[in-house]
């Protein structure tokens, strides 16, 4: 029904002149909603000046409304006509700081649905947006998903103009370009597609509008139900956008080529085109000593494949290959394992899964919960299920390994789950062949990723010491002279000979 | 499908995985003892020729693969008589090396698992390879290579507790003759394979060089080849490496460092299993080809699908032990001997009388 | 399609694993072998096998652990080694096998090629396991005695002759496969193996390495003592520690020791159409260990005359072995052979068919060449 009358009215001249007819079109389309409320004005001079403006509870700023719009009209001296008073409105007494002229519904709506004030003018046809937002937002803090240990701590909020205030502030640049865009039927999200002109690499750019364009759904809450839209190989568990919520990450990535996407409603901005070695990069890297972020990097990397492989080389090392132990150890685990009932695959399996819902858990409790329930997790569990001999003890090491290295990479913990799965089953079915077998599947996999077009794994081709420099470690900034060739072709980052051979 | 473009390094280092294929860890004594090494390189020789061969039909017509140069050549009929042949040989090959990988799992490690769960495990390895495509191929081979170099070295100098050097004298104990006819075997059972590789030449840039793909890719392997056999004997010695199946496994057997880094060898397992799906994905790919272009169809994923199982079919019932399957070596270089070297040389005397004739 | 397609794919993927995990091997399912002791049994000509394997009840607290004997008996020894899982639960893990204990008759009947082929041939053996002589009646004897450190008898010997090549240099440390390369190889050089017997320390029958065993192609001949031993290892340049003791002239006993530091044994040989010369250059590193009675070393006259001793030494005892060796056991004991074939293979397919007669003819010249370094921390 709402549809059809505003299509009615599209049609058609949609706002009529006459106050009461739009004011009872306004009533029409709201009905129900108990929250938008009218009020009615007259020009104190000239009486004869009627207004009406539509508000909406909660969304706009009382203040606003009072000084900027109320009073003015209330107060103003300047001689008004009937049928031509839009534009002196505009310029001589209304003062917000944006106002907009409509004669759509739609328009209105939406305007109103944010917390715009709309103004209804007796005898124009045309109504006037008034700016009045006046919600109230997250304050600006730390994301908690993304601590670090020194340097900027804003993370944005789910205002969509305070978060690119954030990124604009750090760009102080014409070349920074802002376009939006909205989505969900029902919701309208506002999205807004960010990037640096001179770097950008304008094929990506073009195949993000196109993909763009076939979103069809009903709303969009969080930038997440984009990225699923738009995504290159929509059934890999691998991320082919990235996501942050630190502005200075953004930027970053902004600097180097990329476009940034930003959802109203969710503090959670999408990078693309995204490189598989992104999933291992902290936009700590580059605020600490690069010794010492170069050897984090070493650690998320060997991390992240021993998180995979640790269960699978386990069983393959204690039920198809014993040799490779040496005699004392393996006296002991054949020791370990004597008493045991279950074979090793069913215990490790058990145990994974065990530890994930101990971490999920420890995600959702409040937070005086989840301290005693991971000690009861961790100690009780763990030294009363060996001490009851149901779980082996080097079992119970493998699994602390697997996962506290699955913690250091959170971006890869949806495919590590299930790929140390496979690797487990592959393994216990044919023993180290499976395990290989496995691997160069992965491996394969991985190297199929793209990324708009851009394949996620940068060949070793030429392994020049600017394609490396931020992948396994990371070169110190005054070395990082070129961006990513693959993103993009405004190759030098650095202007001038400027190399850090000072002296 | 569309055609991608590899890098010389990506075809160089492809050339070298699929040289190691079997050979690396099934060894190449061949009745010769210590002098295998020199039929090794007296290969390399000989090889290089037949490669200088290959890369002038690469380079006579730049970016198009065998299969478009035969047809280019000797016109529809004749072209595809050419392509089957070499998309049979490109089948046959790669169910030797699956049964030749399969049965060194099984006699190694797991006596009991049947061989058809292990073949059908590497098809869907090779074959998710191959369905990527070649450019994919390229990068694995990237991370595939230096890995199985590492791994190598790793060995090599684990192994120098055990090492003794005399074992390879004396030098050239045997004839001439002897050692000039095992390195022909050599030639045609290992080097001779890389004529697969020309019916993927279609991903070479034009203006990347052929002559030095080949030839870097030759050196490289003949090298490593020589390598490893030298360390198999220094540390078997001459009796143990002719009697065992798989010399260098048995030699990495032996490594036992401090009393806690010992019995290491599934790494060359690791080796193994590694070069020997980079072959099999080199020559599904050339069969896939050759059959998409024989029935004019692109659907490669369906024509993988149908050949998989057909390739498997011939691995389980060609041989009915491993001691056939090392007999047919012997066979195996004569018979292969049509496809490398009739049929290049056939396509290298065409293509120089046509691009002769069109020059003119 | 899609349906086909993957009812296809769950076709081939349930496959795998319905069938089960074929070779998967619990742990707690097997039964670790660490040595294996082989004899005839003369009734029945049977193999009978002794497998020692570890108790792992017992093991955590006081090391590594009891041992178990385990008894098989078949036709050939994987016949016996399957045959004594019917006495057993667990299946046999043989991947860490250290010692072969042969039993001297089968060395000296048959010989122990037939014995030694599985353990080269199986997947699962280890190459690196170390065939041993036993010296008393049967190689049961032998695993059945304790060990004066731990219990587990096999440990124990490897442990000893792994590291009496530094220390006391009085067997010989060699592997089944350099065995089975000696065997093979067409060089007949003579094959030694340690030899064990068991003796009696503080009431308890242990096991103690007693010199080495010499064969003739595969059959055993004869029994070198670790004293001469020590000098075998010398003409075959494995030495590298060990004391040896020598009198200062013909009047005293035993009373100089020297600690071997070093040794570089160079062969060469000479033909001269007729008769094979073979010289050892054996050049040794020592140093002065024990002294057991007065004498200055400083002095240079008696530091030369410690020297020329520990030279006659040398060379007598050397001489002796070598002479023992092809004399006695007829066998070509440090490895002339090879040396021929290596250096000059055409030479080597001449004299082999003779080879027995040039071992008994060729001569010997030992030049032994001692240099002592320091003498302990007194003069």
């Amino acid at each position: 029904m709402l549809n059809k009358s505003s299509e009615e009215n599209k049609t058609t001249n949609v706002l009529s002149s006459s106050l009461e007819e739009n004011i009872d079109e306004v009533k029409n389309i709201f009905v129900d909603d108990a929250t938008i409320g009218m009020r009615w004005i007259t020009n104190c001079h000239n009486t004869t000046l009627k207004y009406c403006i539509v508000q909406n509870d909660g969304l706009v700023s009382a203040a606003i409304i009072n000084e900027n719009i109320i009073k003015p009209l209330m107060l103003s001296k300047v001689s008004l006509n009937k049928g031509q008073q839009i534009d002196i409105l505009i310029h001589q007494v209304i003062s917000t700081n944006q106002i907009k002229k409509t004669n759509q519904w739609q328009e209105i709506i939406e305007a109103v649905t944010y917390g715009d004030t709309i103004l209804f003018v007796d005898g124009e046809a045309e109504a006037l947006l008034l700016n009045s937002k006046g919600f109230n937002t997250r304050a600006i803090a730390e994301p908690s998903g993304e601590r670090i240990l020194s340097g900027p701590r804003e993370g944005f909020c789910e205002a969509l103009m305070i978060n690119l205030s954030m990124v604009k502030r750090r760009i102080r640049n014409n070349e920074l370009k802002i376009k939006f865009q909205s989505f969900g039927v029902r919701t309208h999200t506002q999205i807004c597609i960010c990037y640096i002109d001179s770097v950008v690499n304008k094929k990506v750019l073009a195949e993000l509008y196109r993909r763009l364009e076939t979103i069809d759904i009903d709303g969009v809450l969080d930038s997440n139900y984009i990225t699923e839209f738009i995504r290159d190989s929509k059934l890999s568990p691998f991320p082919t956008t990235g996501y942050t919520e630190r502005p200075d990450v953004v930027v970053g990535k902004l600097l180097e080529g990329r476009i940034a996407l930003f959802v109203d409603g969710s503090p959670v901005v999408l990078t693309l085109p995204y490189l598989f070695i992104e999933n291992f990069q902290s936009n700590e890297d580059y605020y600490l000593s690069y010794y010492y972020t170069s050897f984090e990097r070493f650690l998320r990397f060997w991390g992240f494949i021993l998180s995979i492989t640790v269960p699978a080389f386990y069983i393959v090392i204690v039920a198809f290959n014993q040799e490779v132990l040496p005699t004392t150890l393996l006296t002991n685990i054949v020791r370990e394992r004597t008493g045991v009932p279950l074979p090793a695959v069913i215990e490790a399996i058990v145990m994974l899964i065990l530890f994930d819902i101990l971490k999920e858990t420890g995600i959702r409790l409040p937070t005086g919960i989840g301290q005693a329930l991971s000690i009861v997790g961790a100690l009780v569990v763990g030294q009363s299920a060996v001490s009851a001999k149901l779980v082996a003890a080097p079992m119970l090491i493998v699994v602390a390994i697997t996962a506290i290295t699955g913690l250091l990479v959170p971006k890869l913990n949806a495919p590590v789950i299930y790929i140390r799965m496979m690797l487990i089953a592959m393994s216990a079915t044919l023993g180290l062949l499976g395990f290989i077998a496995g691997i160069s599947i992965i491996m394969t996999h991985i190297l199929n990723l793209h990324s708009f077009g851009i394949p996620q794994m940068v060949s070793l081709d030429n392994l020049k010491y600017q394609e490396v420099k931020d992948t396994f470690v990371r070169g110190p900034w005054w070395k990082m002279i070129d961006r990513p060739s693959a993103l993009t072709k405004n190759k030098t980052r650095l202007s001038g000979d400027d190399r850090g051979d000072n002296d | 499908m569309q055609r991608e473009m590899i890098s010389t390094r990506q075809f160089i280092y492809m050339i070298v995985l699929f040289l190691f294929g079997s050979s690396a860890v099934q060894g190449v004594s061949w009745g010769l003892g210590q002098d295998a090494w020199i039929a090794l390189l007296l290969a390399l020789a000989l090889g290089s020729i037949l490669a200088l061969m290959y890369a002038r039909i690469i380079k006579l017509f730049p970016e198009m693969n065998l299969y478009d140069v035969a047809e280019v050549i000797f016109g529809k009929i004749i072209g595809k008589i050419i392509i089957g042949l070499m998309t049979w040989y490109a089948i046959h090959l790669s169910a030797i090396v699956i049964r030749l990988l399969s049965e060194f799992v099984k006699i190694v490690t797991m006596p009991e698992t049947p061989q058809l769960p292990m073949m059908i495990l590497l098809f869907v390895a090779a074959g998710y390879i191959t369905f990527s495509g070649i450019a994919t191929l390229g990068k694995w081979a990237l991370f595939a290579l230096p890995l199985y170099l590492l791994i190598l070295l790793y060995i090599l100098i684990l192994s120098t507790a055990e090492i003794k050097f005399s074992n390879i004298l004396p030098i050239m104990e045997h004839s001439v003759i002897t050692i000039g006819s095992a390195s022909i075997k050599i030639l045609t059972t290992t080097f001779g394979g890389t004529v697969l590789f020309l019916t993927l030449a279609d991903s070479i840039k034009k203006n990347d060089n052929p002559y030095k793909i080949y030839l870097y890719g030759f050196f490289i392997s003949a090298v490593t080849l020589v390598v490893i056999f030298l360390q198999s004997i220094m540390v078997l010695g001459v009796p143990m490496v002719e009697k065992s199946y798989f010399p260098s496994y048995t030699a990495a057997r032996l490594i036992n460092i401090g009393d806690f880094l010992s019995r290491i060898e599934m790494i060359i397992f690791y080796n193994f299993l590694l070069a020997g799906i980079a072959k099999i994905t080199i020559c599904l790919l050339v069969a896939v080809k050759g059959i998409g272009k024989l029935f004019n169809s692109t659907k490669q994923g369906l024509i993988l699908f149908i050949l998989c199982p057909f390739i498997l079919l011939i691995s389980t019932l060609e041989f009915s032990s491993v001691m056939e399957l090392l007999n047919f070596t012997d066979v195996f270089q004569y018979y292969i001997l049509p496809f490398q070297v009739i049929i290049p040389i056939m396509l290298w005397v065409g293509a120089e009388i046509k691009i002769g004739a069109k020059s003119r | 399609m899609i349906k086909r397609l993957i009812s296809i794919v769950l076709i081939i993927g349930i496959c795998i694993p319905l069938s089960g995990c074929w070779n998967y091997r619990g742990l707690n399912k097997v039964s670790i072998v660490t040595g294996v002791a082989i004899d005839r049994n003369t009734e029945n000509n049977n193999y009978q096998l002794t497998i020692e394997t570890i108790d792992v009840s017992g093991a955590g607290k006081e090391g590594t652990g009891k041992s178990q004997l385990v008894e098989g008996e078949g036709k050939t020894i994987f016949e016996a080694v399957r045959n004594a899982k019917k006495r057993l639960s667990k299946k046999l893990y043989v991947s860490d096998v250290k010692v072969i204990i042969i039993s001297n008759q089968i060395a000296r009947q048959e010989g122990i090629k037939p014995s030694l082929d599985w353990f080269v041939r199986d997947a699962e053996t280890r190459e690196t396991a170390i065939p041993v002589i036993s010296q008393e009646k049967t190689a049961k004897e032998i695993l059945a005695a304790s060990g004066v450190d731990g219990k587990i008898i096999s440990e124990e010997l490897e442990k000893i002759i792994n590291s009496d090549r530094e220390i006391t240099a009085s067997t010989k440390k060699i592997a089944s496969y350099q065995t089975f390369d000696i065997l093979l190889g067409g060089e007949k050089t003579a094959l030694v193996l340690p030899a064990v017997h068991c003796t009696s320390n503080k009431d308890k029958k242990v096991v103690e390495v007693n010199g080495t065993a010499v064969f003739k192609e595969d059959k055993l001949q004869g029994y070198l003592s670790p004293e001469e031993t020590h000098y075998y290892l010398f003409a075959v340049d494995e030495i590298a520690g060990g004391i040896t003791t020598f009198p200062l002239n013909k009047e005293n006993q035993d009373s100089l020791a020297l600690e071997i530091s070093k040794n570089k044994t160079k062969k060469s040989y000479s033909y001269d159409g007729n008769r094979l010369k073979v010289f050892l250059d054996i050049s040794t590193t020592a140093m002065l260990g024990e002294v057991n009675f007065d004498i200055d070393i400083l002095k240079k006259n008696n530091i030369e005359e410690i020297k020329l001793a520990a030279n006659l030494a040398f060379l007598q005892r050397i001489e002796a072995v070598i002479q023992k060796g092809r004399m006695e056991f007829n066998c070509d004991i440090f490895g002339v052979g090879t040396m021929i074939h290596k250096s000059d293979p055409v030479l080597w397919s001449k004299l082999k068919e003779n080879w027995d007669y040039y071992i008994q003819t060729m001569e010997v010249e030992v030049r032994p060449e001692v240099v002592i370094v320091n003498t302990g921390l007194t003069k």
